[in-house]
This record gives structure tokens, sequence and C-alpha cells, in this order.
């Protein structure tokens, strides 16, 4: 009777124990990877939400690491938005052309920083291009050089769009932001980012470049209609942008961050992921997700990710 | 040897350098680039690994695309 009696207890200690040990397991798994129970910062990465592949209106957030890279596609008509560093030119060239582009009919670099102006003369080089918009600032190094050597040799003139200025891409309706023709943001290129609402079938897409806080206030106090669907998150997550007013304002579905895995800023940043969290933004991330997709179908919006399957 | 660069952008607290062909690039603290370094300054890295800037190669290519830019833009 006494040994049953110990062989139960000891049992019961060795049970205890088990649900330790597993309650500890459960608490590490929860604390280090928060995405798998859909708390903490993370978003999942979608797979196919719905059928985008027959819409009429695609954007595709390019992944090139820590840079920006958008096609948006409308009823046969192509706008590039920026492309990335040099070195992923090819990178880019194989997507548009796994897309079918063959001409691209605007095309934005949004300010001459080279993660994102980088591989434009390349692009301007090998596809045909239509209209080119640039703010009319210069930056003194090699890659804005290369690109106004590619856009000159081909014939081609740089158009500096101004605020309230429309564009049609096919039937989607695009109007810039930011900057204004006579804007001085002194030394800060960013700032200068050509900032664009593009819309389709009354849903709306917002492109920031690098446009810091200075500028989402002039575009706060502009009046302009900012409130959006799917947002690009400025500056690859930093909390130089997306301040609390602007993202209030603009209260996106969605918001892109485009960066590179282990980048050396710390993108994004903490207060960035706070204040889309606090808004119930779903961030997604091109170094988690691979290259996104939304698609325009019936007034309902669509979005596929690279590596959506892996992710979950 | 001496290496150049351009000093592409400031980008939180760092400096983003290129080498001459744009498709190498490297990121050091922005407190290791000399006293008036701005983006698109021309960088040199000494042996011992001090930076400096070459003001008449930085001079020579704002000027060069001072004047390409005249009649590019609309």
């Amino acid at each position: 009777m006494e040994k049953r009696g110990k062989k139960r207890i000891s049992v019961r200690i060795a049970l205890l124990i088990a649900v330790f040990v597993l309650a500890a397991a459960a608490i590490c798994v929860l604390a280090l990877y928060p995405k798998f129970f859909g708390g903490g910062e993370y978003t999942v990465c979608p797979v196919l939400s719905d059928d985008i592949a027959d819409a009429s209106f695609l954007v595709h957030f390019i992944d090139v690491d820590q840079g920006d890279c958008i096609l948006v596609s409308c009823d046969g008509k192509n706008m590039l938005i920026d492309a990335g560093e040099s070195k992923y030119a090819g990178r880019v060239r194989s997507y548009l052309k796994e897309q079918g582009v063959k001409k691209i009919d605007i095309l934005v670099g949004t300010h001459p920083h080279a993660d994102h102006i980088g591989a434009l003369a390349n692009i301007v080089r090998r596809f045909d291009i239509g209209t080119i918009l640039m703010p009319k600032i210069s930056a003194d190094t090699a890659s804005f050089e290369n690109l106004i050597d590619a856009v000159s040799k081909k014939g081609l003139k740089i158009t500096s769009p101004d605020k309230g200025q429309k564009f049609a891409l096919g039937s989607a309706d695009i109007t810039v932001l930011s900057p204004s023709k006579d804007a001085f943001y002194e030394e800060n290129l960013n700032n200068y980012s050509i900032v664009l609402r593009v819309e389709y079938e009354e849903k709306v897409f917002l492109f920031t470049g690098d446009a810091e806080r200075d500028v989402e206030y002039e575009i706060l106090r502009d009046g302009a209609d900012i409130d959006a669907d799917v947002l690009k998150a400025g500056h690859h997550g930093s909390s130089s942008s997306s301040s609390d007013r602007f993202i209030k304002a603009v209260s996106p579905e969605y918001a892109v961050i485009m960066l590179g895995r282990d980048n050396p800023y710390g993108h994004p940043h903490v207060e960035t992921v706070a204040t889309f969290k606090k808004y119930r933004v779903k961030a997604l991330r091109t170094d988690e997700c691979g290259s996104i997709v939304f698609g325009v179908k019936d007034g309902k919006i669509g979005v596929s990710t690279e590596k959506g399957e892996k992710a979950a | 040897m001496t290496k150049r660069f351009i000093l592409d952008r400031f980008e939180d607290g760092f400096a983003v350098l290129y080498g001459g062909d744009g498709t190498s690039s490297f990121t050091v603290p922005k407190f290791l680039m000399p006293n008036g370094a701005r983006e698109g300054a021309t960088i040199v890295q000494d042996d011992s690994g001090a930076f400096s800037i070459d003001t008449l190669d930085t001079n020579a290519r704002r000027d060069r695309i001072a004047r390409k830019m005249d009649d590019l833009f609309s």
C-alpha cells in the first residue's frame, strides 16, 4: 500500500513538472514568435486572398531589399515608381518582363537617393519610356548622373510635377500631393519625394517615397483627400515618417513597409510599428513577405505575397 | 591604397557610401564622416581608414550635373 501511495505521488510530481515545462515553453514561443498567434506587431503574410490575377488594376510592391520599387498597372498602362539600388536592376527587369511590361508609360523617380533611383538608368535604357516624373532637385551623385545621362541619351525630358497636378493611368486617376514646384526643404532630399494618390474604382493607394513628417503635416494642412485603403509607409518604416496624425488621417487598411532584412538603420522603427498597431493597420513587410501584390476587382481589394505560403 | 566613394545619403545616424560604379555600397556611422561632408561629396578613405573630402572632385561633379540638368527638366 505504502509503495503504491509513493508511486502515485511521484506520478503527480512528474505530471506537475510536465505541465510546468509545457507552460514555460508556450510562454517562450509566444514571446519569441508573436506572429504565429496574431499578436505583437506582426501581420502574417497573406496568401492569395482573392482572385486578383485577372484584376485590371494591380499594384506590385517589388522586393528590392532596402529600397523602393512599385509597379502600378491599369488597363494595360504601366507606372513604375522607383527601382531600388542599381544592383537590383536585373531583378526589376525580370519582374517587369514576367508581368509583360514593354512600355513604362509613367516613370517616377520619387527623389534622387540611390535606394530609389539607383536602377532607373538601366530601366530607362532597356524599356520604352513615356513620361518621366522627378522633383527638380539635383543630387551630386553617380547614380543621379547616370540616370540623367540615360534620359538625355534617349532624347527624353523630365517633368517636375506640381502639387495638385493630375495624371491618368488607364482609368486610374493619379494626383500629386507633394512637392510643390517651388518647394524648398534645404538639404533634406527625402522631403522632395513625389507623393502620389492613385484612385481606381473608389479604392485609394498612397505612395509617399521617403517624405518625412514635415511633409506629412504639410499635406494635412493642404486639406487633400488622403483617406486611403493602402499606404506605402514613408521612408522604409523609419520614425522620421508615419506620424500619428498622418496615419490617423490616412487610416489605411494596409501599410506596406519596403525594407531589407537586418538593415543597419533599425527599420522599421518601433514607433512606426506601434502607430500602425494603434490604428489597427495591417502592416506588411517586404523583408518578411517578399514582393506584395494588391489587385482591385469589382470594387474589392485582394492581396497576395510572394512568401505567403511559407510564413503561415 | 586609398579608396574613393560618393556619399549618397545620411540615413538615421549612418552615412551610406557608394563605390564609383554605384553598385557596391557600405554604411558607416555618421560621426566617422569628416566635418562638412554633405550628400553628393566625394569621400576618400586613406590607408589608416580615416575619411576626408575630395573637394575638387565634388565640385567638378556638382557643376557638371548642374549643366546637364539645365535643359532636361520642364
